[in-house]
């Protein structure tokens, strides 16, 4: 009996150590994708300053403060990111934490919207930092083209990864729902 | 009171309740286990959110439900309910279970285990609250419905299931 105690209680306290592990994971990957938007929002500050000390033409401070706004637009995603996250809450009723984690597991919702300025922003920074029309034009497919292909990228990870979740947390909500009518 | 011993308290509290919830879902020893360990990993993560004012078992249970749906995503359909002559409250399920003879009362039961495996998830999770003896306000509490709609739910949990054992 007691050595059954031992163990539980070893077990346990092995347990609550992958316990901080694991709560530690997730909260540091977007913890050091903030961090990094950070350190380069700091990098393009200094460069601003000093683009504005040499008297560097106008558009190339533009192009800094753009970037500068894209950057600090990423770090703020990444820290909303992190507190939904820590967030995830199993003591919710049901129906509730279904619904929230329909909303977390769907593609595309309202917080991707947030990260248009931030892809804006650094598409103008471009542009201003190209020397001709030319390059601008260029400059704009290429990026547009890589922001295409990455979105395309997230969409395979979503479709296989995430949608079956989505599915099922649906069908368990449309099961709860069909009852309380 | 710190995290880690409040998650003790918690745990060490509700060690046979939770590996009875464990047992509704799974058969298999070793699924148990998992859904145990998913269960406390859980309780850890949504520690933040219990208040000691608030009802321990009504926040045990979301957690053991909550996690038993989302447990495995798409294998949790195929979860068995798993019930016996020992299971607390089986007479809840079937009125009629106490007045059978004693012979037929196992394969009664046997039967009743099939149909209930038939269930949908949902329903599952319902029979397992029912099975601890919980009333309809606290099942209600947990799933996030009305009592009047967790009411509706059971009676035509138990009505099917009448009918199901009757037929046969």
């Amino acid at each position: 009996m007691n050595d059954n105690n031992h163990n539980s209680s070893n077990n346990l306290s092995n347990l609550i150590t992958d316990l901080k592990k694991k709560d530690n994971n997730y909260s540091n990957v977007c913890k050091r994708m903030k961090y990094v938007y950070w350190a380069i929002s700091l990098l393009y500050l200094v460069i601003i300053t000093r683009e504005v000390f040499d008297k560097e033409p106008i558009t190339d401070i533009i192009s800094a403060v753009c970037f500068l706004g894209g950057m600090l637009s990423f770090a703020w995603l990444f820290n909303k990111y992190q507190n939904e996250y820590k967030s995830v809450d199993y003591s919710l009723p049901t129906l509730f934490m279904l619904k929230k984690a329909l909303n977390r597991y769907q593609p595309f919702t309202l917080r991707t919207v947030w990260v248009i300025p931030g892809v804006l922003l650094v598409g103008a920074g471009l542009s201003l930092k190209s020397s001709s029309f030319g390059d601008v034009w260029i400059t704009q497919l290429c990026f547009w083209g890589l922001m295409l292909v990455s979105t395309f990228v997230g969409w395979v990870v979503w479709y296989y990864k995430y949608k079956p979740l989505r599915d099922h947390t649906q069908a368990l909500i449309s099961e709860i729902e069909s009852t309380a009518t | 009171m710190e995290k880690e011993t409040l998650f003790n308290q918690i745990v060490n509290d509700n060690h046979e309740r939770l590996t009875r919830i464990c047992a509704y879902y799974n058969s298999n020893e070793t699924d148990r286990k998992d859904l145990y360990q998913e269960i406390l990993i859980n309780v850890w993560k949504s520690l933040e959110s219990f208040r000691n004012d608030s009802s321990i078992n009504t926040w045990i249970y979301r957690v053991a439900v909550n996690t038993a749906l989302s447990f495995r995503g798409k294998s949790c359909k195929q979860m068995n309910l798993v019930v016996d002559a020992t299971t607390q409250n089986i007479s809840t399920l079937d009125d009629d279970l106490e007045a059978e003879q004693q012979r037929l009362k196992e394969q009664r039961l046997e039967k009743l285990q099939n149909e209930l495996n038939t269930l949908s998830i949902i329903d599952k999770a319902l029979v397992s609250l029912m099975l601890e003896g919980l009333s309809m306000k606290e099942i209600s509490d947990i799933i996030g419905i009305t009592e009047p709609n967790v009411k509706v739910k059971i009676h035509r949990i138990k009505s099917l299931l009448k009918t199901k054992l009757n037929k046969k």
